[in-house]
This record gives C-alpha cells, structure tokens and sequence, in this order.
C-alpha cells in the first residue's frame, strides 16, 4: 500500500511541479517588483522602465502557468492523460476548493498587480489597487497546503513571502545597478540602501519560515532526516544557508567594495547576485516539489 | 515610497481579506484503513472494495484490475468528499491476485494517490 504518498514523480507530477514552480516563481517576482518599486521610488528612469516590464511579464507569466497547472491537475486526477485534462468534471474539481481558491485569488491579485503600472492620475487609488493585489496573492499561496483555514499558519506564510517576494524581485535591478559605472552616486546610493533593507527582510524571512517548518515537522528535528517531506525540506534549508552567506557576502564585502570602485568588485558583485538568482529558483522548484510530491509529518 | 493613504488601504484590504479567507482548518488526508487489508490473501472473494481516511478526500479514481485485466463495479466511489469510499465488484471475483489504484484531492488542496493489493486464493 502506498498510503501516506501523495504522488508518484509520473510524467503528470513533473509537469505540475515546474508548472507550481513557475507559477510561485512569476507571482513572487510581480509582487516583489511592486513592493521593490514602493521602497525605490527614485530608482532611475531607465532601470524603471524595465522593472515595469519585468512586472508586467512575470503578472501574465504567472496567470499563464496557472492555467497550465488547472489542466494537469485535472489530467493527474484523472489518470494521467489529456483527455482528462478536457473533461469537464475534473476541470471542476480541480478547480473547485482549495485549488480553486487559490487559482481565483491569484488571478485577480496579479491582474490587480498591473494597476501600479499605470502613470497619470489617481495615484492613491492605482496604489491601493496594487496593494490590495500583493495581498491578495500572497493570500493565494496560503489556500493550499496545511496553512489553509489558519490565519497563524497563513499569516507566517504571508511574511515569509513578501520578504522572499522582495529580496527575489530586488536580484534584477540590482544586477543591473552593479553594472554601471565605478563612481555613480546613485547606483552606490541605492545598492547601500538594499544593504540596509536586508537586515530587516532577513531575521523576517527566517523566523517566519522557520516557525512554519517547525510546525509542519511536528517540532521533530529528527524528521529532517527520516520522513521524504523533511527529506526535501533539507534540501530547501541547505540551499537558503547557501544564499545567505552569498546575501551575507555582497552585503559587508562585494557591495561596499562595488561602492569604493575596486577593481573587479563591480564584475563578482553581479556574478554574486546571478548565483543567488539560481539558488532562488532552486528554492523555489524545491518548495513546489514540497508541495505537490510529499506530506508533511502531521 | 507608498502614500500614507495607500499604506492605510493595504493594511485595511489585508484584516478584510483574513477575514473572508479565514475558514475552518483543513487537515492533511491520510489513509486509515482499507478493505480488503493491503496483502491479505482471502478465501473468499469480498463482496466490497473500501478506502477509509482520517479526513475528508474525493477521490477521483479508483481503478480495480486482476487475473482478467480491469475490473467493472457497480458501484463507483468517485463523488463527493468523505473520509470513506467503497466500490462493489459487478460480479464475483475470481481467484487471483487483484490491484486497487486509486487517486484523489484532499479537502487542502493535497492531490494524492496510493494503490493496494490482495490476493483470493482458487
């Protein structure tokens, strides 16, 4: 018997895990971009320009992978197959409860996300338009999983989210930033800034996360190591200490040297930032796999 | 930075939205028992095939296949959420040794699956 399992790693779970990955991935970069865009209002117009197109793509990005991940879930359902993936009673049930919250709650938030892509009047209401969108799908994530119907659970997991949310966003214009030339202010300006968000965003980031994983592992440590969920939930901490140190790095070594003009600084400062981007993306294919392939102990 | 009415608004929209969103909590589905036991060897045939889990699950397949290839049953356990969910074979089973693979989605959004096994003796 093959009780506690929750799917086999089929065809049908590796398309629905890349396709919650992809779709974690694209939400968490269009509310980060938004948050990461109210805390630098003065980033510059060029690196603007691009951060609203980044935006909107990971919005559509994220609506896209939605819907792709409301097929396979129907097409897991029902065996494993396409044709389930058309049938109209699968579709439903796949997109009826926990799911389905999750997949109306998203959407709307990501389209609500676009409202702070708008120039012109109305500020405080396309404000709180994109305010209410980054609520709305951070509370999306909390719909599915043991977090649903416990606003303690849920609200560690919003936390959680928004700092990841941020700090994920934040990789791409400071990327860029690190590329300008030695010696502009306003590029020294902003990396330091960052810097200093830091650390707030990451005891936020770990307390929450940790209070979660503790929860879910029944307050076992041993479950680390013996059950597949804490299995895999190693493997996600493992990569998290990998890009804290890299965060830890930039923060007191590579950005005040990118800052001074050293030599070579600017160029490890973006490779830096490159390698915490994929150490993110690992993370989040780990938390999707998490999710859709093992149970927590409880 | 956001505007102070706009701070106001998020956090505002935030204390709605847990209100709205905030429901009963959802356990995790676990299998409990089942009918026959997984390994049983059986001198008679059973007269039903049964899941029975610590939470509420619908499940969505349930597929019965032995000696003759898949098995028919006049009673079909995909429907509405419950924490137990039986099938009747449409005819006797014959001796053999049979596989119950079944999948289904938990009241947390969880999709899960399993399968277990029995054996009727000739």
């Amino acid at each position: 018997m093959n009780g506690i399992a929750l799917a086999g790693l089929d065809p049908w779970t590796a398309g629905r895990v890349l396709s919650l990955a992809g779709f974690y991935g694209a939400a968490l970069l269009a509310v980060g971009g938004v948050l990461f865009r109210f805390a630098f209002p003065s980033l510059p117009q060029r690196e603007t320009t691009v951060l609203k197109r980044s935006i909107l793509l990971a919005v559509w990005a994220g609506i896209g992978m939605l819907l792709l991940l409301w097929l396979l879930q129907a097409a897991y359902l029902g065996g494993g197959n396409w044709a389930a993936a058309r049938n109209p009673l699968l579709l439903g049930i796949a997109g009826d409860g926990a799911q389905g919250d999750r997949l109306r709650l998203a959407v709307v938030g990501l389209l609500l996300l676009q409202a702070n892509l708008m120039e012109g009047r109305f500020r405080p209401l396309r404000h709180g338009l994109s305010m209410m969108g980054i609520g709305l799908v951070l509370l999306a994530f909390a719909q599915v999983g043991h977090t649903r119907g416990d606003p303690r659970l849920g609200g560690l997991l919003v936390v959680h989210l928004t700092m990841a949310a941020f700090w994920a966003a934040a990789l791409m214009p400071l990327y860029r930033l690190a590329g300008r030339r030695p010696g502009d202010d306003s590029s020294s300006r902003l990396l330091a800034q960052f810097g200093r968000f830091g650390l707030a965003l990451v005891p936020l980031l770990l307390i929450a996360g940790g209070c979660l994983a503790a929860w879910l592992l029944g307050g076992r440590l041993s479950a680390l190591l013996y059950t597949p969920y804490g299995q895999l939930l190693s493997i996600k901490l493992t990569l998290v200490a990998l890009l804290l140190l890299l965060g830890a790095t930039n923060r007191w070594w590579l950005v005040p040297a990118a800052v001074r003009g050293a030599p070579n600084a600017s160029r490890r400062l973006r490779g830096s930032i490159a390698a915490e981007g994929l150490l993110m993306a690992l993370i989040i294919l780990v938390a999707a796999g998490l999710l859709t392939t093992t149970s927590p102990v409880g | 930075m956001a505007t102070r009415s706009g701070k106001r608004t998020f956090m505002a929209a935030l204390v709605a939205l847990f209100g709205l969103v905030s429901q009963p909590l959802w356990a995790h589905a676990h299998v409990t028992d089942t009918h026959p036991d997984d390994g049983a060897v059986l001198e008679q045939a059973p007269a039903r095939l049964e899941l029975q889990f610590d939470a509420p699950i619908r499940i969505t397949r349930f597929d019965v296949s032995g000696p003759q290839g898949a098995v028919e049953t006049s009673e079909d356990p995909v429907g509405p959420p419950s924490e137990r969910h039986a099938a009747v074979p449409a005819d006797t089973l014959e001796a053999g040794e049979y596989q119950v693979v079944w999948r289904g989605i938990a009241e947390d959004g969880h999709t899960m699956s399993g399968d277990y096994r029995f054996t009727i003796q000739e």
